[in-house]
This record gives C-alpha cells, sequence and structure tokens, in this order.
C-alpha cells in the first residue's frame, strides 16, 4: 500500500482544512464575543425537552483546532511509523473515529450528547490499546475500559438525574442552581467522572499501563485528548462547582496526584511510562487551578501541554523505532551527536514542558504558579505545586542526562538515522506550535488580563525549585558506581514511590480476586443454577412434561373417552347435590 | 521569602485576606481623604459586556484594551501599552488595598491596647 | 470487506446458515452441556481411582473438593496462575500454555493470563501495600484539614468596586 493518495494523506489534509477553518472562525468569535448554538427538538412534552444541541463558542473551537492539529500530524506521522503493518486501514479508521467522538464531547451543550463522546473515548481507547494483540495488551486494556467505565456509570446517574430539572442542557443550569442540593450530588459524580478519565488519584493506575498501545495511538490520546476530556467537562461545569466542598476534595488529590506522578517518573526506566507519568503530573496541575476557580487559566495548560506533549511522545516514538522497539533508557544515550534534529525537537519539548522562560510552557505554567500565590490557600496546597514544578525539572534533566549525555548503549550506531522526512515534518509542525502557541494564546485568550505583584524572592521561587531540582536530576543520573541511588537501602520506601503509591498493585491485586471468585459463585449458583432450574431447562422440561401428560388424551384410545364421560356425569351429580 | 507570610502576622488580630474594613474611613486622618472616582461610565460598561466582576475604579483602561484588540485582531501583540496601562491601574489599586489591610491591622491593634489598658 | 464475510455466511452454502445461527445460539444459550457434568462425590477407593483415570491424573494427586462445595469429583488442582507457568516450556498451546489433554482448573478463567494471577508472590505484602497508601491520603487528607484554619494569603482587603459605596484614597483632597 504505498500508493501516493492513501488514506494517510487525505484524512490528514482533510482533518488540516478543518482545522484552519476553525482558526478563523475562532478569532473572529473570540473578537465578537460570539456564541453560537444550534438546536435541534427532538420532543417537548410536559415540561421535558430533549433537544441535540451543538455549541459554537470560542473555548470550543479552540480546543477543536488543537485537537484536530495534533491529530491530523499524528496521521501523518503515523504513516512512516506504521508501515510495517498490513491492517493499516483499520488503524487510521479508528483513529478518526476517536477524532469524531472528541469533537462530540467538545462541541456539546447537553449531556446525553457529552455521554456519547466520553464512551465512544473510552470504547476506542481500549481498542487502540489491544491493538497489538498480545496478553499485556489484553490486560492493559481491560485496565484501561474498566477505570473509564466507572466514570461512565456516573456520568450516567448524572443524565438520570439531570431530567429532573427539565433537560439534559446543563448549559443553562449552571448559574442558577448552586445552592440546590441535588445539584451538589449531580456535581459531585461530575466531578468523579472527570477524575476517572482524567486519572487522578485513586483511578490513576490506568495510564501508565496503556502505554502499551502503539506509540502514535499514545501521542494523541494519552497526552492530548482523552485524558484532558474530564478536564475539559470541570471546565465547562465550573460556575456550578464554585465554593463547594468537595473542591477542596479535589484540590487536594489532584496535587497529590501531581507530587506522586513527579516522584514516580524519577524511578523509571521506561520512556513511554516516564513521559505517561509527566502527563499524569500535568494533569493533576490542571484539575489543581481548576478547583480553584481559574478555569481559563486550566484550558490555556491544556492546549500548550497538549502541544509539546504530542511532540514529545512523537520524538519517543521515533526513538523506539531506531533502538530496534527497545523502550529502555538505560540502553539509550548520546543521542544529541547521533541524531540532532529529533534530539532538538525533544529538546525543546522538554523544556517547554518545564516552563522555561517563553517557550509554550512557560506562560501557562508560570501564570498559574503565580496566581496561587496570590490567593488564599493552605500552605501544603502550596507546598505541593512547588515540590511538584521543581520534581518536574527533576525527572525531565534525568531523562535528558539518560537519553542525550551518557553513553550510547545498544548495540551499533548504523540504526541512529535522521533522515525520516515524512515524520520530521510533522513533527516541525508541532515544533513550531510549541514554540509560538503559548505567547500567542496569551495574548488572544485572555481579555482581562491577570494582574501579578509580588515579592522578589516569592517571583524567583519558581526558578529557586527548577534549579533544585535540576542539580537533583543530574545527580542522580551520573553514572558512577558508588552513587547511592542504585542501592537497595530503605527498599519498601523506594518500591512505594516506584509503583506509584501501589496503586496498579491494589486496583489489581487488592480487589480482583474477590470479586472475580463472588462473580464466579454467582455464576455458577445461580445463573447456571437455581434459574435454569425455574426458567431456561428447568420451565422446558416442565413444559414438555405436560405436552407429554396432555399428548396422553389424543392418543385415540377408547378407554379415555369413556372414562372422561363417567368423570363428568360424576362430577355434574356432585354439583347437584351440593 | 518574607511575603509569603504576608497576612499570616494579622491572625492576632483576626484578619485575613479578603476581609472587609471595619473601622470609619476617616478615621485617624488629620487630612480629609479624597475619594475614589469611577472614570468609566456604567452604560459603556454595560454595552461592553463586561462581567461584573471586573467593573471596578480601573475600568476605563480595560475598556481601552478591548477597544484596541478589536481594531489590531490577529496582531493582538501590538495592544501591549494599553496591557501594560491596565496592569499598573490594577497595581496601584491592589497597593491601595494592601495600605488599607496595613491601616486595618493597626487600627485593631490599637483597639486591643485601648481595651487592655481600660 | 465485512460485505464478503456476510455473503461467505449466509448465502455460500445452503447449510451453512442454519450451522452459523446454531453458533450464536449456543454461545446465548446458557444451559450446561451434559456431557460436561462430571460425575458424583467418590467416596469408595475404587470411584476415587476410575474417577482420578478418568480426569488423567495419577491416584496420588487426585484429590477432590469437599462435598459441601458441589463440585462432584472433579480434581482440586494447585492454584497456579497462568503468568506464573514457565514461559519458556514447550506447551501444546502455548496461548493458554496448556498441554493436551491436560485438566482445567476449575476457576481457570479467572486465573488465566489475561485475568488475575492467584499463585503472584508479592515482594511487598499486600496488607503492607494497602497500609502504605491508605495511611498517605488519609495522613495527608488529616494534614490538609489541619491547615486549612491556617491559610496562607496576601495582605490585602476585599477588592474595591464603585457600588459599594464611596472608598477614599490615601491623599488630601
Amino acid at each position: 500500500m504505498h500508493q501516493k493518495f492513501s488514506i494517510c494523506f487525505i484524512s490528514f489534509f482533510f482533518l488540516f482544512f478543518f482545522m484552519l477553518m476553525n482558526l478563523f472562525m475562532m478569532i473572529y468569535f473570540i473578537i465578537s464575543n460570539l456564541t453560537i448554538m444550534i438546536e435541534w427538538e427532538i420532543i417537548s412534552f410536559n415540561s421535558i425537552s430533549i433537544v441535540m444541541s451543538i455549541l459554537l463558542d470560542w473555548m470550543s473551537l479552540l480546543f477543536m483546532m488543537f485537537v484536530l492539529l495534533i491529530s491530523s500530524s499524528v496521521i501523518y506521522w503515523k504513516k512512516s511509523y506504521m508501515s510495517s503493518e498490513i491492517n493499516l486501514n483499520r488503524f487510521i479508521i479508528l483513529v478518526i473515529m476517536f477524532v469524531l467522538s472528541m469533537i462530540l464531547l467538545i462541541i456539546s451543550p447537553n449531556i446525553i450528547s457529552i455521554l456519547l463522546g466520553w464512551d465512544g473515548l473510552g470504547l476506542i481507547s481500549y481498542c487502540l490499546v489491544i491493538y497489538y494483540q498480545n496478553v499485556k495488551s489484553y490486560n492493559a486494556g481491560m485496565l484501561t475500559a474498566l477505570s473509564n467505565r466507572i466514570g461512565d456509570v456516573m456520568i450516567l446517574m448524572v443524565i438520570a438525574w439531570m431530567l429532573n430539572y427539565g433537560s439534559w442542557n446543563y448549559i443553562y443550569y449552571l448559574m442558577f442552581m448552586k445552592n440546590d442540593f441535588f445539584m451538589n450530588v449531580i456535581s459531585i459524580m461530575i466531578i468523579l467522572a472527570a477524575m476517572t478519565k482524567s486519572a487522578q488519584i485513586p483511578f490513576s493506575s490506568w495510564l501508565p499501563a496503556a502505554m502499551a498501545a502503539p506509540t502514535p495511538v499514545s501521542a494523541l490520546v494519552h497526552s492530548s485528548t482523552l485524558v484532558t476530556a474530564g478536564v475539559y467537562l470541570l471546565i465547562r461545569f465550573n460556575l456550578l462547582l464554585e465554593d463547594m466542598f468537595m473542591l477542596k476534595i479535589l484540590l487536594l488529590f489532584s496535587g497529590l496526584t501531581m507530587m506522586m506522578a513527579g516522584i514516580s517518573a524519577n524511578y523509571e526506566y521506561d520512556l513511554k511510562k516516564i513521559i505517561a507519568l509527566s502527563t499524569l503530573s500535568q494533569l493533576g496541575l490542571m484539575m489543581s487551578i481548576l478547583s480553584m476557580g481559574y478555569g481559563d487559566l486550566a484550558f490555556f495548560h491544556l492546549l500548550t501541554h497538549a502541544m509539546f506533549k504530542a511532540l514529545l511522545f512523537m520524538c519517543a516514538g521515533v526513538l523506539i523505532h531506531m533502538m530496534n522497539d527497545n523502550q529502555d533508557i538505560r540502553m539509550m544515550g548520546g543521542l544529541s551527536i547521533f541524531i540532532p534534529v529529533t534530539s532538538l525537537c525533544f529538546n525543546i519539548s522538554n523544556m517547554a514542558l518545564c516552563g522555561i522562560p517563553f517557550l509554550a510552557g512557560f506562560y501557562s505554567k508560570d501564570l498559574i504558579l503565580e496566581v496561587t500565590m496570590m490567593s488564599n490557600l493552605n500552605m501544603m496546597v502550596l507546598y505541593l505545586y512547588y515540590f511538584s514544578t521543581g520534581l518536574t525539572m527533576f525527572y525531565t534533566i534525568r531523562l535528558m542526562m539518560y537519553l542525550m549525555i551518557n553513553d550510547f548503549n545498544l548495540m551499533s550506531v548504523y540504526n541512529l538515522y535522521d533522515e525520516d522526512y515524512i515524520m520530521l515534518k510533522s513533527m516541525m509542525i508541532l515544533l513550531f506550535m510549541s514554540l509560538i502557541s503559548g505567547s500567542m494564546l496569551s495574548w488572544m485568550i485572555f481579555c482581562y488580563p491577570y494582574m501579578i505583584f509580588m515579592s522578589l524572592n516569592m517571583k524567583l521561587m519558581v526558578i529557586y525549585v527548577s534549579l533544585m531540582g535540576g542539580m537533583m536530576g543530574w545527580l542522580v543520573s551520573k553514572m558512577n558506581i558508588y552513587s547511592v541511588n542504585k542501592f537497595l537501602m530503605m527498599y519498601n520506601l523506594n518500591m512505594f514511590f516506584t509503583l506509584m503509591w501501589f496503586m496498579p498493585n491494589l486496583s489489581v491485586y487488592g480487589f480482583n480476586y474477590y470479586i472475580l471468585s463472588f462473580s464466579k459463585n454467582l455464576y455458577k449458583n445461580i445463573d447456571m443454577g437455581w434459574s435454569e432450574l425455574f426458567s431456561g431447562y428447568g420451565m422446558f422440561n416442565l413444559i414438555k412434561n405436560y405436552s407429554l401428560i396432555s399428548m396422553i388424551y389424543q392418543m385415540n384410545n377408547f378407554k379415555i373417552y369413556l372414562f372422561s364421560f363417567v368423570f363428568w356425569m360424576l362430577l355434574i351429580m356432585l354439583m347437584i347435590l351440593v | 521569602m518574607g511575603n509569603l507570610l504576608g497576612s499570616f502576622n494579622a491572625r492576632n488580630v483576626n484578619l485575613n485576606m479578603d476581609d472587609k474594613p471595619t473601622f470609619d474611613p476617616q478615621e485617624g486622618f488629620s487630612y480629609e481623604r479624597k475619594p475614589r472616582e469611577m472614570i468609566a461610565k456604567e452604560e459603556d460598561l454595560i454595552s461592553a459586556r463586561i462581567p461584573p466582576k471586573y467593573r471596578d475604579y480601573c475600568a476605563h483602561h480595560l475598556l481601552e484594551y478591548q477597544v484596541c484588540r478589536y481594531k489590531n485582531v490577529p496582531l493582538m501583540y501590538k495592544c501591549a501599552h494599553e496591557k501594560h496601562a491596565y496592569l499598573n491601574c490594577e497595581h496601584q489599586d491592589y497597593v491601595m488595598r494592601m495600605k488599607e489591610f496595613e491601616r486595618e491591622r493597626r487600627l485593631r491593634v490599637r483597639e486591643n491596647r485601648l481595651i487592655g489598658v481600660a | 470487506m465485512a460485505l464478503s464475510l456476510v455473503k461467505k455466511a449466509i448465502l455460500a452454502n445452503p447449510h451453512s446458515l442454519r450451522k452459523n445461527v446454531g453458533v450464536f445460539c449456543n454461545a446465548a444459550r446458557n444451559h450446561w452441556n451434559y456431557q460436561y457434568k462430571p460425575g458424583p462425590y467418590p467416596k469408595t477407593m475404587a470411584e476415587r481411582q476410575a474417577a482420578a483415570k478418568k480426569y488423567g491424573l495419577s491416584i496420588e494427586e487426585y484429590q477432590p473438593y469437599p462435598e459441601e462445595m458441589g463440585y462432584g469429583d472433579y480434581p482440586k488442582l494447585p492454584d497456579i496462575g497462568a503468568d506464573s507457568k514457565d514461559p519458556h516450556y514447550p506447551y501444546d498451546l502455548p496461548y493458554l500454555k496448556r498441554n493436551f489433554n491436560e485438566p482445567f482448573h476449575v476457576a481457570s478463567e479467572i486465573i488465566g493470563e489475561d485475568r488475575f494471577n492467584i499463585s503472584v508472590k508479592h515482594r511487598i505484602p499486600l496488607w503492607q501495600q494497602w497500609t502504605w497508601f491508605l495511611g498517605v491520603m488519609f495522613g495527608s487528607y488529616m494534614l490538609y484539614r489541619y491547615l486549612d484554619d491556617y491559610k496562607i494569603g496576601r495582605p490585602v482587603v476585599a477588592k474595591q468596586y464603585p457600588q459599594e459605596g464611596p472608598h477614599y484614597m490615601f491623599c488630601p483632597k
């Protein structure tokens, strides 16, 4: 299938054109402060109105633009990455369906079409994770699908409950029903659904496990679109959720997620898992700034993070391809000498992740940190934010040391080639966007700028923690023999941090066996046991026996007719006498 | 990090961030204080659809900024001067809030001292 | 592609429709196959030997479940999850890690390779993992609640809006 106009090119051009159209519409919508809502009324009776709507405002158009840009780049990149795959058509159709569900989620102001998009995302990400059909992928896919399913159940319950208020368009209810008890319950469920989708504690075991998917899937799904669907849902609901008690819990959990992912990424040696954990850390950041009430800052960070994280995954994919499908960073090294262009993209996206000034991540991340400094918080949250920023720098410098500076550890350097132009072209698009999108977005989105005023030391605290984190990262990855971090001291504590606070272990080994054996007992005793007796086979037997009995009367035996005559006479005489 | 625990010392007099001042505005001043003026008109703010929480004493700079953004789209970086003017005005407002806070704290400390003596 | 499959399933062979529908009905029909039903619980030695021979086990390693569990004479195989079995042994069915005619464990769908692994030996015991995790979560929640009274804010009063009465500057008229 090496024809010139394969399905990759067609879908790339289509998505790119759609993205450009969105760009122009979005600029127009931001400036004229316009919101368009297109509705089709399905049925309306008795104070319930069921409508199908599409909401186009600047937020949804902007998000759609970014999703389309990333997906078009990834599809184009994938043509070269999966060129040895025979079923490429199937894969691309799955990715396009994924993009369509994401778009459906973005533009919908009512809960039913959000459910369609949400469930579509969960299902298609399951199909994509199990794409390489071996047992490890099956397990990873099951973990992904079941964790997402909890969120789906929450949204289903919200649907049922929201019909109480007349329609499923939550957009209309946001400002008006803040003190209603049932609306509070609905918001708690929405928060739980977003926590499962965006992999906060305690549901965060699926995100590193889902790295069993092919790398294009990780670049598209697990960096920018699927995991941000939860954050997007909460941004839409942000007006409803102010001053709730559950928001404080969300703040704590997302702050802990930030820290946990940062710590665990420091102990990991699998390249894709490190990037997955860094995604998890940034998701925690987005959720926590959202729970403080600054929804537009969360949105801004979502967009810029999508840019450089997709680029990071693509560079990681190129590296894995070159290392003969090996993902261990201990086997890589010295790459800045051998593959300069790819390592350029990698370095720039890493630095954007840390918040190096004037790259894409700086505008969003620094603004978030300064705004939290300026607001009224308890000390623990402030500590979590700044410590996680330092940890981001820590694992980034460690990763760059392992990949770029330390020596090359694999067989031969012949494999390392940088001239795969298809992959490079799509990485260049994202590189350009990750350089300028920070500043471009910060001018466009913030119609009402944030004023930041703090003393010199407070403002420089970001730099202080980054430098400290960087220094720790450099110290840890020096390959000396006398290097304390490679010893087995404090084994339990290290295992606690490595295995993501034991969450994957606990959600698999802690729960599964009891639930599975309970369901086995239910199935064996009730489904295949007693209820086969009362319905199913037992009923079949009963009816068969009764029809056998009733066949006796039809055997044309004369004695039956005489007996039934006598019996009937007896019965009539009995009735006359009594 | 001297200013990090900025309002921490005011906890002794039960004063936290975003509290309203409780004393009479003229108390303790030997001169008469100048009132703040609201320059932007109410109907301008309403027709520009600025959200209520941004309709403070700096709103005239905000209106200039919005006008400049509308004229310069998509090259919005050309509005840096108006944005800087708005942020400066907000900065002055913030400093004034800090001064009010400090004044409130000192008045409360003085109150406690007077009550303690009496 | 899908259309050709459908055509092959329905139209090619006149009996194929019945067979294919039969496959689906069999999958949905819940009643168990009478040939799979194990025999009654073996009480005498001769019955045990016959049962051991039926399941392909030797008489020493044949051990049925206790009678009240309702499994009849089905043997109790050691609980080894498929993930713990040797990956390099040349099995007859490598994807199930099973040889031909090897008796299935009673709960073999639970302890298969794509489900739970019942014979894993954790390096850190499971109760300890629960303690660490729940301890950290609970401890941080308690710390958070305690520190909620000690908020760090900036030394500013509430924002001054023009609707809320006259506000004054710090200079004379």
